[in-house]
């Protein structure tokens, strides 16, 4: 869907990208992680066309976009920043309804698709008449995904959009997308230098230093021991610890327990809870295995640390 | 929002009630001023105060109006690329221009285009010019890096940018250049006297050659009313229009 063809990008005499390759195929969230500086944002902004290649080609749909036309081809693709970008004069229906308005859509057919965006990012519908000047930084994060939702664009480029939230902001707002792009399977190049937040969005991780890729794979392809230093001093040392808040327990769990005896004290957890969570729980009370329940309180199987281990080695979330 | 800016138009409503005692029932003022100053009576206006708070407000008007729409339509032209070297020399010259004394300038366009109206209108069109320009350009400058990149991201062009964007965000700061150069305009325009100019300004020079207190402040009094009801009309709607 975007394929990068070795880019480089030179501002006067620095390289901010060198020969840079990478391909994101077609509904596929790539997270492009990596220090502050190391050309992420300039990836992004050589696929909006906002600033040219030095050299190299850049292919979306298969197409140069040197020959496409350039407002056509952004108005293709959702954008979204750290600084949400919102306009301070137009209130959130009028921020969201932009590009379907660039687009010529008619009114019903807009103000219907602003009350979709503003339930799919969880938002109150009478949010319409605020101005961002009202929003406090979630809800104009919120916004902000929505409105490079708004003319449902087959592309999303996101660069740290909720990179000025608080941790605990920053957490359900990363879960509520990562329902929404499971919804929505919109091609997806998302940068950031959180490591975890990586881990809890990305299909595959491509791993940046400054100005050239280093390594491309699932998140759990990136616990093998055999990466460079570079790589392993980003991703940090409990690296497989944070790997762990990417799953969730229904996907690692058994229907019985591997630990083979009744244990003499049982504890639960439900089985939309994190693996972080539950190792957490396991480690606090002492225990090699809980019991999953469904929520209620019926119990539907069990989790053990050896599941933990296979979950996290066999890769890709079930 | 509209809260705010109630006592501003509550004070607007009030000065432009005085200002339109000060010109129709001077007499009053002038029963009052009296007390304090002896009359002298020399010099008979010829015309009714009326007739010069409309010389002189038609005068302002025009002036700013041409200035307005010149100094808006070179800004907006900074914004194109072509432009891109001449910014930095607009804002410089429209910053160092604003600090050459008007007098100054009056006194040096005299040689050139004469004493009267017209040349007068001219030199406040080209003084006006010069804070609106100023503002305008910082206005469209004070738009955050973050907002003009998602508008060109979402695929505006470079017009729709301008209108849609940059222009409505740099209305308060525009807002403030017109009230500057309105305000400048009206002095200019009273000083403007000196080189022919009719206006309030006739009765302060007529009242100084005369040495008549209470002429000079029948000139004076009103246009200082004028220049109070702009400024606070222009603050209650830069308050409307400010969005933070």
């Amino acid at each position: 869907m975007i394929k990068l063809v070795k880019v480089t990008k030179k501002y006067q005499d620095i390289t901010a990208l060198r020969n840079f390759s990478l391909e994101i195929p077609k509904g596929v969230l790539l997270v492009l992680l990596g220090p502050s500086g190391c050309g992420k944002s300039t990836v992004i902004k050589l696929i909006n066309t906002l600033i040219k290649p030095t050299s190299g080609e850049i292919f979306v749909n298969n197409q140069n976009i040197r020959e496409m036309n350039l407002t056509n081809l952004r108005r293709g693709m959702g954008y979204a920043i750290q600084s949400t970008g919102l306009f301070p004069h137009y209130n959130v229906y009028e921020n969201i309804a932009v590009v379907p308005r660039l687009l010529k859509w008619n009114k019903a057919d807009i103000d219907h698709r602003v009350d979709y965006l503003l339930d799919l990012v969880s938002l109150n519908r009478n949010y319409k008449k605020k101005l961002p000047s009202e929003l406090s930084g979630g809800e104009g994060q919120r916004v902000g995904v929505a409105r490079a939702l708004a003319a449902d664009p087959p592309i999303l480029l996101m660069d740290e959009p909720f990179g000025s939230l608080d941790p605990q902001n920053r957490e359900r707002l990363q879960r509520e997308f990562d329902k929404i792009q499971k919804q929505l399977k919109k091609t997806v190049l998302f940068v950031t230098h959180d490591v975890e937040e990586a881990i809890r969005l990305a299909d595959k991780i491509a791993v940046m230093k400054p100005g050239e890729l280093v390594s491309l794979g699932s998140p759990s392809d990136f616990i093998a021991e055999d990466e460079q230093e570079y790589i392993k001093d980003f991703l940090g040392t409990d690296y497989a610890l944070k790997l762990l808040s990417r799953f969730i327990v229904e996907e690692v769990m058994s229907q019985e327990n591997s630990e083979g005896k009744e244990p003499t004290k049982v504890f639960r957890i439900t089985k939309k809870s994190t693996v972080s969570t539950a190792l957490s729980v396991m480690i606090s009370k002492g225990v090699k295995s809980l019991e999953v329940t469904n929520g209620e309180e019926k119990r539907i199987g069990f989790i053990t640390f050896e599941d933990i281990l296979m979950g996290i080695f066999t890769g890709e979330k079930k | 929002m509209k809260k705010r800016n109630k006592p501003f138009l509550t004070v607007t409503i009030l000065l432009f009630i005085l200002f339109l005692v000060s010109i129709f029932k001077f007499d009053i003022i002038e029963k009052l001023l009296v007390l304090a100053i002896k009359p002298k009576n020399f010099f008979v206006a010829r015309e009714s105060l009326f007739e010069l708070a409309k010389v002189h407000i038609s005068i302002v008007a025009v002036s700013s109006f041409l200035s307005v729409i010149i100094a808006v339509t070179i800004a907006v032209l900074t914004r194109f690329p072509f432009m891109d070297e001449f910014e930095g020399f607009l804002l410089g010259v429209a910053t160092f221009g604003q600090t050459i004394p008007t007098v100054a300038i009056l006194a040096l366009l005299v040689p050139f285009l004469g004493y009267g109206f017209k040349p007068a209108l001219f030199a406040l069109f080209i003084y006006g010019i010069l804070p609106v320009l100023r503002n305008t350009i910082e206005g469209f400058n004070a738009t955050s890096e973050g907002v003009r990149e998602s508008a060109k991201s979402m695929g505006m062009n470079r017009l729709q940018i301008i209108t849609k964007v940059e222009l409505p965000l740099a209305f308060p700061a525009i807002l403030a250049g017109i009230r500057i150069s309105l305000i400048l305009n009206i002095s200019v325009a009273t000083i403007g006297a000196a080189v022919g100019l009719s206006g309030f300004g006739t009765l302060i020079v007529n009242g100084l050659r005369s040495d008549d207190m209470i002429m000079i402040l029948k000139g004076a009094i009103p246009v200082s009313l004028l220049a109070l009801t702009v400024e606070s009309l222009f603050m209650s709607m830069e308050k409307r229009f400010r969005l933070t």
